[in-house]
């Protein structure tokens, strides 16, 4: 391997062992000091919840919304792309919880409506994802 | 928020992530943009500091927004935001190491290869160092423009949280940084959180900030400023003086002169 790619996989390593730290809660790679890892961490954490809260006011209702979202973040680790995405299973990890409420219930079910969780992607539902959707709940009901 | 109202804008900044290339223009950046006011494409995701190449296609978009607004240039980070296929959605410092140097020196070529504006590159706040660190950011930074032809966007806020989260002086900071460099400066908000200083650009902007900002402003007179303030917006009012208060800041060097 040529010295320069060998020392590019050297920092790809080192930054993929901090990320890991930082968002999955994963030891704190040596050297660093782990107090500011760890106040580095929460920001993270907040600043995620912040941008979540701001697409997904009606999840963000109760003083212990934060506290949630920060619970819902360790236990998920890697945040997905986007607030919205993020918000959407978060909101799955609440429904788990058991800690939704009727309007909650509906705002996620409008929500649902036109979009859908596929695989790491939020997307847009198209007219067969609406119909099946549909024949389904018509099933179910 | 009726930045039109304000006839002594010299420049806005656009966050390239919140623009999408399939909408219109925006009618009121364009309303600026026929007062005379530049604008500046500022991205938060390229992750120049990330092992590879940047994205060609986030490249690609940012070069589009710059055609799409005739932008006088484009800013990033000296971060990276994503590694081990996980995005942080936060700008994390890079190791300032020969190596790392190295890196950022042929990703920053790279992507200014394929922008057809100025790349002017910003300094980070972090609540952490990496530990086996071989420069200080000043030594970074300038060893950074002289072997790029990339400017600095010199973040005072940034800097602030920096000098009092790991304990240097800012203005000896500012003064081994190449002054011609300097192509412009973010001011912002910020709040104390456990003893640390968060640059948050949701809060209002701390005295010490703004004295900091006329102590650069001394020592690089003639480089422009600008607010950054993306999230809790206070009432136009209070946007308009926290504005005011950072042309009083700058004017303190014609002031002195």
């Amino acid at each position: 391997m040529p010295v320069l790619e060998s020392k590019e996989q050297i920092i790809k390593e080192k930054q993929a062992r901090l990320v890991r730290a930082l968002l999955k809660s994963e030891e704190t790679p040596e050297g660093f000091d782990d107090a500011a890892i760890d106040a580095a961490r929460r920001s993270l954490a907040r600043k995620r919840s912040r941008a979540a809260a701001r697409t997904w006011p009606g999840l963000f209702t109760d003083s212990k919304s934060h506290e949630r979202f920060e619970a819902y973040c360790r236990k998920r680790g890697a945040p997905l792309s986007g607030a919205l995405l993020d918000g959407r299973l978060f909101a799955r990890y609440l429904e788990r919880e058991h800690v939704l409420t009727a309007e909650q219930l509906e705002e996620i079910a409008r929500f649902d409506a036109s979009y859908m969780v596929q695989g790491k992607e939020l997307r847009l539902r198209n007219g067969a994802d609406r119909l099946f959707r549909s024949a389904i709940r018509r099933l179910t009901r | 928020m009726h930045l039109e109202r304000r006839d002594d804008l010299g420049f806005i900044e656009l966050l390239a992530e919140n623009h999408r290339l399939d909408e219109k223009p925006r009618e009121e950046i364009a309303a600026l943009k026929l007062k005379g006011v530049d604008i500046a494409i500022h991205g938060v995701s390229l992750s120049l500091g990330s092992a590879g190449l940047p994205d060609q296609s986030r490249l690609a978009s940012l070069d589009r927004l710059a055609e799409v607004y005739d932008a006088v240039l484009v800013s990033e980070h000296i971060a990276f935001v994503r590694a081990a296929g996980l995005e942080t959605h936060h700008l994390l410092p890079v190791e300032r190491t020969e190596d790392m140097l190295a890196l950022l020196v042929r990703n920053i070529n790279y992507a200014a290869s394929r922008l057809s504006r100025p790349l002017v590159l910003e300094n980070i706040a972090s609540l952490f160092e990496w530990p086996d660190n071989t420069m200080d950011e000043p030594e970074f930074l300038t060893r950074l423009t002289r072997e790029t032809d990339a400017m600095l966007l010199l973040d005072v806020s940034n800097l602030y949280a920096n000098a009092l989260n790991h304990g240097f002086d800012p203005i000896e900071y500012v003064e081994r940084l190449p002054s011609s460099k300097i192509a412009y400066m973010h001011v912002a908000g910020g709040t104390m959180r456990k003893g640390l200083y968060h640059d948050t650009h949701a809060h209002p902007l701390p005295g010490a900030v703004l004295q900091l900002v006329s102590d650069i402003a001394l020592r690089l007179p003639g480089v422009p400023a600008m607010l950054e303030r993306d999230d809790c917006f206070p009432i136009q009012k209070e946007l308009f003086a926290e504005l005011d208060s950072i042309e009083d800041a700058l004017s303190r060097d014609y002031a002195c002169a």
